[in-house]
């Protein structure tokens, strides 16, 4: 791949794990300006407050307040480039669904609400 | 062989699925109050949902991206929440509209008001969609579905003269009742394009794994599919207006719809259309739980998938339970079931240009399409009959509020 266009094509892409689970989409892109040489991509980003704060200073206040009631530290989940195994339709990502923070609310509705449910097991 | 399975499987479970409960609702009201005289909006809306399930089949195939992903990733997080959003409100209204014809089946077979079924129906809903693979559920109930071929049958026994017939395809407005004609219009042809129709359609695609080697199947399912189901849709306006309108009966709740079998089949006439109300209304609440739940999962890059147990999926099945849950309450708070689906299916046609225009304009995208991109007939007519109808729904809706009272 020589040419890749950020936002056309890495903005939005669905991300995955090196199982192919699904993690998130690429809800940011951060760049890292250095002097007297180009921007560089420093890392992508998957994260609800990210994508809401697309919309404007107003969402991006009003989903900050709302996510800091429940997400930690490690909101929004950031990776560098590096990670990056394979990039297509999908970016598919040397890391693990299971572990990874964009799927807390995922285990957290699993372990707390589905398994609880009779059939949800 | 099984490329003609496919189809054959394709085709027929269109059929099936085609009708529901905006269908036969606009469809009885249409007939029992202007006879022939609607049946080109169902032919409009027809011509219309056939070229955009052929597109959704045929981005599917070629581009490898699910509608909703491709909207969200061509448009940005921005430009595609208003649409999205406007899509799950409008899917609310027209879930709640299913659950209540379910509702009103049973209120007819058993005289128990059909509030009290809003809960036990969304639960055997829920459970089907909790419990059962997909697959079967969705192929299962569509092809059950055929029991609304019973309309086609009641048209021949009722020997409705073709050129009347012919003469309803041409528009024409009435001498009187201009406002709730229009309206009516507006309503078929909301009711004949469901955009979630379009975007299920897209998901089975891609996991049915369909190639480039589907793309003619993938036509002939939706060109024969789409207008055989139009065909059980202008049979229910069709027997409307034989059987209601002669006797004046106006259709504004389902219970004056319940007999119209009757003349044609007898006293089975009416235990059939309430097994056509239920089961029609029943397979497309199901269908429309999976397209929301997958149409947020495809938004926010969860898990999704039709087979996928709901612990694998905490968040896609969490997504179609508090939806058919807020349906179950909408139609417990007792809105006449008739009223809310006529309104849900205009405003469906309002939002048209919302849901429509951002994937004619993937359909245009040769990074997605390469050479198969939209001929500029395909989006002429599409364009055409879309824009007209939201202009349509915006003047009707209004006039029909204003005339109702």
């Amino acid at each position: 791949m020589n040419d890749i266009d950020l936002v056309r094509d890495i903005l939005d892409t669905q991300v995955l794990d090196r199982e192919k689970r699904a993690l998130g989409k690429v809800d940011g892109v951060g760049l890292e300006l250095r002097d007297g040489a180009p921007p560089r991509v420093a890392y992508l980003e998957i994260g609800a407050v990210t994508a809401w704060a697309r919309l404007g200073p107003r969402f991006a206040r009003w989903a900050t307040r709302l996510a800091s009631r429940w997400q930690g530290e490690a909101h929004p989940y950031r990776f560098p480039w590096s990670r990056v195994r394979d990039f297509g339709i999908d970016i598919e990502i040397d890391a693990d669904a299971e572990r990874a923070p964009p799927l807390d609310l995922e285990r957290w509705l699993r372990d707390k609400v589905v398994k609880r449910i009779p059939g949800g097991q | 062989m099984k490329k003609i399975l496919g189809i054959a499987l394709g085709v027929v479970t269109s059929i099936g699925g085609f009708l529901d409960v905006g269908s036969i609702a606009t469809s009885a009201q249409a007939g029992a109050a202007f006879g022939y005289s609607l049946l080109w909006a169902v032919l409009l809306g027809t011509i219309c949902v056939i070229f955009l399930v052929e597109m959704s089949g045929r981005f599917s195939i070629v581009s490898g991206h699910t509608i909703t992903a491709a909207v969200r990733k061509r448009f940005g997080f921005a430009g595609f929440i208003l649409p999205f959003a406007a899509a799950l409100l409008v899917n609310l209204l027209v879930l709640a509209s299913e659950i209540g014809g379910v509702c009103v089946a049973l209120q007819l077979l058993t005289g128990i008001g059909f509030q009290v079924w809003a809960i036990p129906v969304a639960m055997a809903l829920w459970l089907l969609l909790w419990l059962a693979t997909f697959d079967v559920v969705e192929d299962g109930t569509a092809l059950l579905g055929l029991v609304t071929l019973c309309f086609v049958v009641a048209v021949f026994k009722l020997g409705a003269q073709p050129g009347e017939l012919a003469a309803g395809l041409v528009p024409s407005l009435p001498a009187q009742e201009r406002a709730h004609y229009l309206f009516l219009a507006v309503s078929v042809i909301g009711a004949t394009i469901a955009p979630y129709l379009f975007l299920f359609y897209s998901s089975g695609a891609i996991e049915d794994k369909w190639d480039k080697s589907w793309i003619t199947a993938n036509r002939v399912i939706a060109t024969s599919g789409m207008s055989f189901g139009a065909l059980i849709a202008m049979a229910v306006m069709v027997v409307a207006a034989l059987t209601l309108k002669p006797q004046g009966i106006r259709v504004e709740e389902y219970e004056q719809a319940a007999l119209m079998l009757v003349p044609a089949l007898g006293g089975w006439g009416f235990y059939l259309f309430i097994a056509s109300l239920a089961i029609a209304c029943f397979g497309a609440a199901l269908e429309l739980s999976l397209a929301t739940a997958y149409a947020a999962a495809q938004a926010f890059g969860w898990n999704w998938g039709e087979n996928l147990k709901p612990r694998a999926a905490a968040r896609f099945s969490m997504t179609y339970t508090v939806f058919i849950a807020l349906s179950a309450l909408i139609v417990l708070s007792g809105l006449n079931p008739m009223k809310l689906t006529l309104f849900s299916m205009a405003i469906t046609a309002v939002i048209l240009p919302l849901t429509v225009m951002p994937f004619l304009v993937l359909m245009n995208d040769r990074r997605y399409m390469g050479s198969h991109v939209n001929s500029r007939f395909s989006n002429v007519v599409v364009t055409l009959i879309v824009v007209l109808s939201a202009i349509l729904a915006i003047i009707a809706i209004p006039l029909e509020i204003i005339g109702s009272r």
